[in-house]
């Protein structure tokens, strides 16, 4: 039977003239191939900038011919070229973060890629470049830091290259940062992400059951329950950034204030509430995300055969008996989905976030070994946030921009990870 | 007499468990409409207070409220074709195969934070468009042709000879897409045209804010394309219509408030997103629709001067009502959105 409308359909086609149309199918067909076009080539791009910062490059020796004839050498991997200059990133002997290093195009006699180059690891994170006669003189200036590891990057295969990859990698992801967020690892932006989310995701979670069971149980099919409900649909379109200032200032600047006031005020004018920290900030994006995680999971109830509840009440089980033993555990799917879509949607916004309590660099985690173990008031960082402030508020766009990018790829690891199983266990 | 007094007992812990679980659920609920008014509620108690308000408000206010209508426009241009475009090839002509994959993709999509949209946008494309814009336009015209003679091409050989080609067209235009683009670039040298003042401008922005929002109009778009019945579009074939008659005058006509939805929603979106504007736009307030110039929105100032604002100052109630403005905006066009949405979802269900 389809198969016969579809020949017909050929055939319409073919009658009148063929390209009636056809123009416009095609073009229907771009639109999708441009956007997975655009949607591959920035997944790609974020992957090979992301991962870029970890690959170890080819370390340069650079001989540069100054204006008096005197030649010099500086060693280095080269990160940025055009028709002017060379970026060369050079050792950290002098001042911690990467150094580096412009030089001009035409004063460049030769630039040779030396077997016997070789990149020092210090014992306090510096990086340095060196000809392996340099070695001792480098270490004697580098005192009281001693060698860790010396790695040929130009002698290395491939697996070599690969080995040194995966440990910088590992570097990145489980060290705490540097003096400046330029240098050392996101280890902290990682954690407080991760803290952030599960803290919300236990706020968010009980509310948005109890409030879906009464839409769905109590509310019934009245005026004032399907202005409620609209409501709550309309409230997960309102942008993060309202709730940010709702966030500020009545979380932040009244209510923690006036906990401030009766609790802490021995401690005034040194906040204690009353200041952006991880509570805030975590019932900020509770709120943020109550209309979806509500939403979704009222349309998980409401999915529920209603045979399955008729007979639990005919058998004589109570309301909630029947919600508890019965309902709750058939819609928990939907449970775990809504759970999912909370999650990512946390993990992802970011500007309500710089409102209330995110900071650049922190000096503790919000979760450590000391009583109490988890420390709501403390401020924390985010990984999103560092993809902000590393590509554009850092003082340094050479290092800060790759640096983002890994942030970048990080935070989308973590979502799309969210989203998977969001899509999996449904 | 024994057992009479254990049911009743048990009796009496049920009713307690069963009031118990109205209790919660009905606090639950509570906060869920607390947080439904406190919004409305503490911006507008904020804006209360006698506070002057600083000079020149209304310019302010104005070159925010140009700057974003400008991004949203600007997105909606882009987001609206191509959700659209992509939208109806996915549910009506795709492979079902490639459609089962374009879908979760886009849901994926739809995830990614703004904040790395940004960053691509920012950093990325911002200076790569400013030198290469004239390039850009010349691809987008010159792609529509390519398109439209590969459509006539498709029109006029015997569809038998090749069924699976329209069915994975997409696949291969891109190959030549990359052979035009690649032309292009040879045949022209980056910065000629015009070259904006600024790489972050409003075309930047519509094409980041709008790559942000097609995921969406997408999905409500292929919702309401693939609840349209089979069984309507093979009757109008069979009368004689060509498979473009039939989804011009029946498919699209009758999901037609599900693309206003679409539009409705990705405009609240666009207005309220704040990242991408806030890393792209170059946050200049100039009350201006020149796209090659920046822009600033009233998201992205909320985000850069509320946090150094004292509170009870003018400049302070003039951000709580840039938050009034942006919130009302938002909620009124997702409620209009999905009012349309459900009347036009109960009319497809009971075709």
């Amino acid at each position: 039977m389809k198969e016969s409308v579809s020949s017909v359909a050929r055939a319409n086609d073919k009658r009148r003239g063929g390209g009636d149309g056809q123009g416009w199918i095609s073009l229907a067909a771009a639109s999708l191939s441009i956007v997975l076009a655009v949607v591959l080539g920035l997944l790609g791009l974020l992957i090979v900038s992301g991962l870029g910062e970890f690959w170890p490059k080819t370390i340069s020796d650079v001989i540069v011919r100054d204006g008096h004839g005197i030649e010099s050498h500086t060693i280095g991997q080269i990160i940025a070229a055009n028709d002017e200059r060379l970026v060369l990133r050079t050792g950290e002997l002098a001042s911690f973060g990467s150094a580096y290093e412009r030089i001009r195009r035409s004063e460049i006699t030769a630039v040779s890629e030396p077997l016997d180059a070789l990149q020092l690891i210090l014992s306090d994170g510096r990086r340095v470049y060196a000809r392996s006669g340099q070695t001792e003189e480098i270490l004697r200036a580098a005192l009281p830091a001693t060698l860790i590891e010396t790695q040929a990057l130009n002698a290395a295969g491939f697996f070599t290259r690969l080995g040194i990859f995966a440990r910088q990698f590992v570097h990145f992801v489980r060290d705490m940062p540097g003096p400046s967020a330029l240098t050392g690892g996101v280890f902290p932006a990682l954690v407080g992400t991760l803290v952030l989310v599960l803290l919300m995701s236990v706020l968010v979670m009980p509310l948005g059951i109890a409030a879906a069971i009464y839409l769905h149980e109590y509310a019934g099919h009245g005026r004032r329950a399907r202005f409620v409900r609209s409501a709550v649909n309309s409230l997960a379109g309102v942008p993060a950034i309202v709730y940010g200032v709702l966030g500020l200032g009545f979380l932040v600047q009244t209510l923690g204030s006036d906990l401030d006031r009766r609790f802490y005020p021995e401690r005034l004018p040194t906040p204690t509430f009353a200041s952006g920290s991880l509570l805030w900030a975590s019932i900020t994006l509770a709120l943020l995300t109550l209309p979806v995680v509500v939403v979704s999971i009222e349309e998980g109830l409401a999915r529920i055969p209603p045979m399955l509840r008729q007979g639990a009440l005919a058998l004589g089980a109570t309301r909630s008996e029947t919600l508890w033993r019965l309902l709750l555990p058939a819609a928990r799917p939907a449970l775990l989905t809504a759970l999912v879509l909370a999650l990512a949607r946390a993990a992802g916004s970011v500007a309500p976030l710089m409102l209330v309590g995110v900071v650049k660099l922190a000096p503790t985690l919000p979760i450590d070994g000391e009583f109490p173990f988890l420390h709501p008031t403390r401020q924390f960082m985010h990984l999103g946030f560092s993809v902000y402030d590393l590509a554009l508020a850092s003082p340094d766009a050479l290092i800060g921009v790759p640096r983002a990018f890994a942030c970048a790829l990080l935070l989308i690891g973590l979502v799309v990870l969210l989203n998977l199983a969001a899509i999996i266990t449904r | 007499m024994d057992l009479r007094s254990r049911i009743e007992l048990t009796r009496r812990a049920r009713a307690r468990r069963e009031r118990l679980t109205r209790v919660l659920a009905t606090a639950g609920a509570g906060v869920v409409v607390f947080t439904l008014f406190a919004i409305p509620v503490f911006l507008a108690f904020e804006l209360l207070p006698f506070a002057p308000w600083p000079d020149a408000i209304g310019h302010a206010l104005g070159a925010l409220l140009v700057g974003t209508t400008k991004a949203t426009l600007a997105a909606l241009l882009i987001a609206l074709p191509l959700g659209i475009g992509a939208a109806i090839y996915n549910a009506r002509f795709s492979a079902l195969r490639l459609r089962n994959v374009v879908r979760p993709m886009l849901e994926i999509v739809e995830a990614f934070p703004s904040v790395v949209i940004g960053l691509v946008a920012a950093v990325w494309l911002a200076p790569w468009l400013r030198l290469h814009l004239f390039q850009v336009v010349l691809f987008v015209l010159g792609a529509s042709l390519l398109v439209f003679a590969v459509g006539h091409i498709l029109g006029s050989v015997r569809r038998t000879a090749a069924p699976g080609l329209e069915r994975w067209l997409p696949f291969f235009l891109m190959p030549i897409f990359a052979l035009l683009a690649i032309l292009i670039g040879i045949s022209i040298a980056p910065g000629a045209g015009v070259v904006p003042v600024t790489p972050w401008n409003s075309i930047v922005i519509g094409i980041a804010l709008g790559f942000a929002a097609i995921p969406m109009v997408f999905s409500i778009a292929e919702d309401a394309l693939g609840l349209v019945p089979d069984r309507i579009v093979d009757g109008a074939l069979a009368l004689g219509a060509t498979r473009w008659q039939a989804l011009r005058t029946l498919v699209l006509p009758t999901v037609a408030p599900s693309l206003l939805t679409a539009a409705l929603l990705a405009a609240g979106r666009c207005a309220g997103e704040t990242m991408i504007v806030l890393m792209a736009s170059g946050n200049t307030a100039l009350a201006t629709f020149d796209p090659l110039v920046g822009l600033r929105t009233l998201s992205a100032d909320i985000a850069l001067t509320l946090p150094v604002t004292e509170p009870g100052s003018g400049a302070y109630r003039l951000l709580m009502l840039v938050t009034l403005l942006l919130f009302a905006f938002s909620f009124a066009l997702n409620a209009g959105g999905e009012r349309i949405r459900r009347k036009l979802r109960r009319h497809l269900s009971a075709l």
